[in-house]
């Protein structure tokens, strides 16, 4: 423990000018109107270089014992994993109304959606017709 | 342990003075209020994390979403984000005076921090006045909810920020930090970078993208 590594302060203000300059090139990147894919891509990559300038040598996490980084990066691991859990919701469109075939035997289709069928229409009649009609709607949903 | 500032024979009289001295070693080498501030800063990061993550999710789904600059106002902001990363530079240096045992140079680069952070908060504070006065508001859209509610989570954090820093400070007038004690003043420079680190994320998904 004794030969941890020597407190040695970093180059606080080289990593000050590099966020200044990275702040910088963020909000040159930002008005420059380069094509959209580019410009997120570009902005998260410096973001995530600020940040993890920040934590490595504002916060020290450089120079604590390897043990503290590993502590500090498993829950990271868990918020990319978080990420992944939620990215069905924003990259496929789901229809906002549950599909028919999750419908109890005895529940009907919501009225508004066909106004033509009747109310007391069973529902196992055609079961695969049915979710294609309902997709229609959805995907012009949000527009 | 000269990492923490303290001879190894200082280490043991603090252990029998002190049972509860955040300087105290434990089996990591940083101690170990050190460990627990960055556990809770690690909870409070999940805690961005799923805020982001659905502001990213909701974002997505709605092709809709307006263009964040044609709304908020970059320039002020990106003048607040120098100011947070200028507070954490006042930050370091609090750190660094302190360790040479100059409490003179902590209690001013402390004041400057927390200056720093109240500054970011008057300028957050004239933003969403701004905003609410032209109408947008938490309730109005998606975009307003996330908008404020990630940007006033972040916000909450720099006040009590401001708050943790002046109970520092106070202590540090009463002179209970020394070159051989100054633990607390790491701890909550940790605290307060994490919240710079935050604002990093936020501005760039929040403002920018």
């Amino acid at each position: 423990m004794e030969a941890a590594v020597e407190h040695k302060e970093p180059n606080y203000m080289g990593v000050f000018w590099a966020l200044l300059i990275l702040t910088l090139a963020e909000v040159g990147v930002f008005y420059l109107h380069l094509p959209r894919l580019v410009m997120v891509l570009s902005l998260i990559v410096m973001a995530l270089t600020k940040a993890g300038l920040v934590a490595a040598y504002f916060m020290h996490l450089a120079l604590e014992k390897r043990t503290l980084a590993l502590i500090v990066i498993s829950p990271l691991i868990l918020s990319g994993v978080l990420i992944v859990g939620l990215s069905p919701d924003s990259v496929f469109n789901y229809p906002r109304k549950p599909p028919e075939r999750w419908l109890l035997p005895g529940q009907e289709e919501p009225k508004e959606q066909q106004e033509a069928a009747p109310t007391a229409q069973p529902e196992e009649q055609k079961p695969e017709a049915k979710p294609q009609q309902q997709q229609a709607p959805a995907d012009g949903g949000p527009a | 342990m000269d990492k923490n500032g303290e001879s190894p024979t200082m280490d043991h009289a603090a252990t029998m003075d002190h049972p509860m001295d955040p300087a105290q070693p434990s089996p990591l080498s940083p101690n170990w209020g050190k460990i627990m501030m960055w556990l809770f800063l690690m909870s409070d990061a999940m805690s961005f994390a799923g805020l982001l993550c659905a502001y990213a999710a909701v974002r997505m789904s709605n092709s809709l979403w307006p263009i964040p600059a044609s709304i908020l106002g970059v320039p002020l902001t990106a003048l607040n984000t120098f100011i947070l990363i200028c507070s954490s530079v006042t930050m370091v240096k609090a750190v660094s005076a302190i360790q040479k045992g100059d409490v003179s140079g902590l209690k001013k680069f402390l004041a400057l921090t927390m200056l720093g952070g109240a500054t970011f908060l008057g300028i957050q504070a004239y933003e969403w006045t701004h905003l609410i006065t032209e109408g947008l508001t938490v309730t109005k859209s998606l975009f307003g909810a996330t908008f404020f509610v990630l940007t006033g989570f972040h916000g909450c954090h720099v006040f009590s920020g401001v708050v943790y820093l002046g109970f520092i400070l106070s202590a540090a007038a009463r002179g209970r930090y020394s070159a051989q004690r100054w633990s607390s003043v790491e701890i909550v420079g940790l605290y307060w970078h994490f919240v710079d680190l935050i604002w990093i994320l936020v501005f760039t998904f929040v403002y920018l993208i």
